[in-house]
């Protein structure tokens, strides 16, 4: 028998932000933990998560890219924050998403805006969960976690729905239970 | 090696886990990739730069003329900020794998 589960972490949102500076590709580090900070100066550091991924240097293999070091000349940067409520989500996203904009390293050159937005604006996405449940137990019957029983409900008072199939399971278990 | 192997392809093996198979198209390429130690646990761990530990399983498998390894997931997939749910674009570092002349 296997048993998995999942929990849920919370709602979500996503921005998606845009870099061709190359100062600023080799330095993209700071510029999300400055959002990183704003949100922390907003929200404090828990009951949301925060994730950047950084298209065009790690995203797909993170610290397994052995290209990590050699990103490509623009990065696609999608931002998820997932908190309690789509409101907390929404905004905590969008202060990380648009903080990015603000954030200024000292060696750019151009000062009217740290990245490129794709919108100007985040979007909701399906709620956030993580799986908590992943087992594997040994059964002698593979229905002895299952029990089943039948009810007889109205027996008299009509025709019963669902007719007696033979290959019903539930009735197969129950003729063999009448033999008992 | 994307010259010489027949597929490379990674997924996810369960919820916590990434399997990487490199199928070779005749038994010469993949005694000469077996051979050369280029996809030996010790090669992977340096191509991902993991822990030996990291890598659950690693088997040469005759039959399908294919090199099999499996590695463990960072967090499980689908969690937030999991950027490749079905494990499926893992195997990028595979390909540039130089093989040694001969």
């Amino acid at each position: 028998m296997k048993l998995e589960g999942s929990d849920k972490v919370g709602e979500r949102y996503v921005g998606i932000v845009g870099v061709c500076d190359p100062y600023t590709i080799a330095n993209i580090d700071l510029v999300t933990a400055w959002a990183r900070q704003q949100v922390v100066e907003r929200f404090g550091d828990s009951c949301y998560e925060l994730h950047f991924t950084v298209y065009g240097r790690n995203a797909i293999l993170g610290d397994r890219e052995p290209l990590k070091a050699a990103p490509g000349h623009e990065l696609g940067i999608v931002v998820q924050a997932v908190a309690p409520t789509k409101a907390m989500a929404d905004e905590v996203c969008m202060i990380a998403t648009r903080q990015m904009f603000y954030a200024r390293l000292p060696e750019v050159k151009g000062t009217a805006g740290g990245v490129a937005f794709l919108l100007d604006e985040v979007m909701p996405a399906s709620p956030a969960y993580r799986w908590t449940l992943n087992h594997t137990m040994r059964l002698d019957d593979p229905l002895e976690l299952f029990p089943t029983y039948v009810v007889e409900a109205g027996y008299d008072a009509g025709p019963q729905i669902g007719g007696d199939r033979q290959d019903d399971p539930q009735q197969e278990r129950r003729r063999r239970q009448d033999h008992l | 090696m994307a010259e010489i192997a027949k597929t490379i392809r990674s997924k996810n093996a369960g919820v916590d886990k990434i399997t990487f198979d490199v199928i070779f198209p005749d038994r010469a390429a993949y005694d000469r990739v077996r051979e050369s130690d280029v996809l030996s646990r010790e090669a992977v761990c340096r191509i991902f730069g993991i822990d030996a530990a990291q890598i659950t399983d690693h088997v040469e498998f005759d039959p399908a003329l294919a090199i099999k390894f499996t590695i463990y997931r960072h967090t499980p997939s689908g969690s937030p900020g999991d950027a490749d749910i079905f494990g499926s674009q893992q195997y990028g570092p595979l390909l540039d794998i130089d093989m040694p002349d001969g």
